[in-house]
């Protein structure tokens, strides 16, 4: 039995946001929809001309009379000239960060939204976009507030000495 | 010395003797291969089953309706379910001629924290599992629970439960404790599954899965193995199995990152569902005053409890679901909700007050609220805050590994689903899938279809 530890072992990740993580050079397009019959169509031909440009997208959203949606600086133009093929029109915010907040099963989380939200806006953060997924929180913010809203998320989770 | 295997049976596989027997058969099949079966056991069967986890949280609840029983005494009764099946599990396998000996959570050695009802493994001392194993025994441990530490008030340690996903956690814990050479999650399914196969009868089973690709595909409901189990076995590097009770295939192995087989990277895995839920949408015109409003949803949601998800904004609106179970909580707090705004954020007292409404019949609190905010309109802007609900929709995903990097998988999802008439309420995307808000109603329909034009029927990479 000498391959088997006699000991005692201990594992079980810790629960709660377990890091905070920077991605600059983002940009957030927003594109105007109709909200009328036409509302499909446009979507369609949309996410077709993106496809068919080559341009990944991310943090996908749509509203009321628009879709929003996020790419990386280097793919601006290409994306605005898929817009416009589309037949649409493209508003582009760039110099932007996406802030991530990671945390195994975070929807199942409370308050971790809140606290996210208080702490950038504490940090003068202005919020351009938000998505979620099972394991983060994502929040597009100015790339110029990336650092302090960063260094304030990392206090507000108490991730101060373990995330660099 | 022979290797060791950690062996999990869930409820269905424990849930009568035949389908004991047929547990049983693989334990023996991996003592005729030389290994050394450890073997972790659910509660038998589901909901309804006389010892079923459900069925003895029933029993306490049902004492009284209005008295919530202690989570202490709950986790006392909750772990009946797993010793009752550890005993019935061992005397079946003596039955059949091997060596067994039934251990609880804590003679096993599995220490936890004091979050009774949602425990956290802190430490495994195995010592009598490996005493077991040195006498040529069958370890069948509870799966689903431990014991704190011993001391102050517990001299003895007091009895835990690990909440969802349990007994898979206690399997990869033992895996990691004693070393195995793998632990296999015994199932009522062949594998990891490309779609549920009950809304998709071809579902492939994947050979091999990336464990990032089993977080998602689990975490986005599928039920094959719990999230917590995969990230201890990924953390220490225990091959993971999921196999079926009743069959001989030879299921899915799971695989760290980077090792998988290259036909397997930036794929689509599978086609998953999750969730029943409420999606609200909420008008917000003054741009200047937005951020504010939207902060105060966030606090009061935060401070009932209620999990927001899919939030997004746009310039003129907030919008989010809440599981269904919350909804009319949700709905009762945002209606008639008044934020009270100065002109600026230092500014007293408020320019403005907003006040949430809902559509007719869901603003009860607005219909009594807003004829009170009569008397200060002349000095005060009162602001209508128009609210839309969807009501049953679920969240349909596509698992796609390295979707970011491979344009095309949005376009083809909002192309499949539009070409059915079936609308798209919401997405919300991470690095490995993208997840759409649809119809409860269409959600058989969505996952069939996307299957079907993500070409995953005859997969089996």
């Amino acid at each position: 039995m000498d391959s088997i530890p006699q000991g005692h072992l201990s594992f079980e990740r810790e629960r709660g946001v377990s890091g905070i993580e920077i991605s600059p050079g983002v940009a957030h397009l927003t594109v105007a929809i109709g909200d009328g019959g036409g509302r499909s169509a446009q979507l369609g031909k949309l996410f077709q001309s993106l496809a068919q440009a080559a341009v990944p997208i991310f943090l996908i959203k749509l509203h009321a009379t628009s879709a929003t949606f996020a790419v990386e600086t280097a793919s601006v133009d290409a994306a605005v000239a898929a817009v416009s093929a589309a037949g649409l029109n493209a508003a582009s915010r760039q110099g932007l960060a996406l802030v991530s907040i990671h945390a195994s099963n975070v929807r199942d989380l409370t308050g971790v939204m809140v606290k996210a939200v208080d702490a950038l806006h504490e940090a003068g953060a202005r919020l351009y976009g938000a998505g979620d997924s099972h394991s983060s929180i994502q929040c597009l913010i100015e790339g110029s507030a990336a650092d302090r809203s960063a260094a304030r998320l990392r206090r507000t989770f108490g991730l101060e000495k373990t995330d660099g | 010395m022979a290797e060791i295997v950690v062996q999990k049976f869930g409820g269905t596989s424990v849930d009568r003797d035949e389908h004991r027997r047929l547990a049983a058969r693989k334990v023996m099949a991996a003592r005729e291969a030389g290994m050394r079966p450890v073997v972790v056991v659910s509660a038998i069967g589901r909901r309804g089953a006389p010892y079923a986890t459900d069925t003895l949280r029933d029993c306490l609840n049902g004492i009284d309706p209005s008295f919530t029983p202690n989570l202490r005494e709950m986790d006392v009764m909750m772990a009946c379910g797993e010793l009752i099946s550890t005993a019935v599990m061992a005397v079946t396998l003596q039955s059949m001629g091997v060596p067994a000996v039934a251990l609880s959570g804590g003679q096993a050695g599995i220490e936890t924290d004091t979050s009774f009802g949602s425990a956290r493994i802190l430490g495994v001392t195995p010592q009598a599992i490996l005493d077991a194993v040195e006498r040529n025994e069958v370890p069948v441990v509870c799966g689903f629970q431990g014991v704190t530490k011993c001391g102050g008030l517990a001299p003895h340690g007091d009895i835990t439960t690990l909440g969802r996903g349990g007994s898979d956690t206690t399997a990869s814990a033992l895996g990691a404790a004693l070393h195995a050479a793998r632990v296999e999650i015994f199932t009522d399914v062949d594998g990891v599954k490309t779609a549920d196969p009950d809304m998709v009868p071809n579902a492939a089973t994947l050979d091999v899965c990336t464990y990032p690709e089993l977080f998602e595909i689990t975490h986005l409901g599928a039920q094959v193995v719990h999230p917590r189990a995969a990230e201890i076995a990924m953390d220490y590097g225990i091959p993971l199995w999921v196999k079926s009770t009743f069959s001989d295939h030879p299921g899915t192995c799971i695989v760290p990152d980077g090792d998988e087989p290259s036909a397997t990277r930036s794929r689509v895995t599978g086609i998953t569902h999750s969730g029943r839920g409420v999606f609200f949408r909420i008008q917000i015109d003054n741009e200047a005053h937005k951020p504010q409003i939207e902060q105060e949803v966030y606090r009061l949601m935060g401070r009932a409890g209620i999990n927001m998800y899919m939030v997004s904004f746009s310039e003129n609106s907030l919008s989010f679901a809440v599981n269904r179970d919350l909804y009319h909580r949700a709905q009762d707090l945002l209606d008639g909700m008044v934020v009270p705004i100065g002109s600026n954020p230092n500014n007293q007292p408020a320019s403005h007050f907003y006040i949430f409404k809902f559509a007719k019949g869901l603003d009860l609190a607005y219909s009594a609220q807003r004829p009170l905010l009569r008397p200060v309109e002349s000095f005060i802007e009162v602001v209508d805050v128009p609210g839309e609900v969807f009501e049953n929709v679920t969240m349909v995903s596509v698992v796609a590994s390295g979707h970011r990097h491979t344009p095309g998988v949005m376009s083809a999802i909002f192309k499949t689903l539009d070409a059915a008439g079936i609308p798209i309420i919401q997405v919300a995307d991470s690095t490995m899938s993208i997840s759409c808000l649809v119809p409860e109603a269409n959600l058989e329909q969505a996952v069939r279809l996307l299957h079907d034009a993500f070409g995953l029927s005859g997969t089996q990479a």
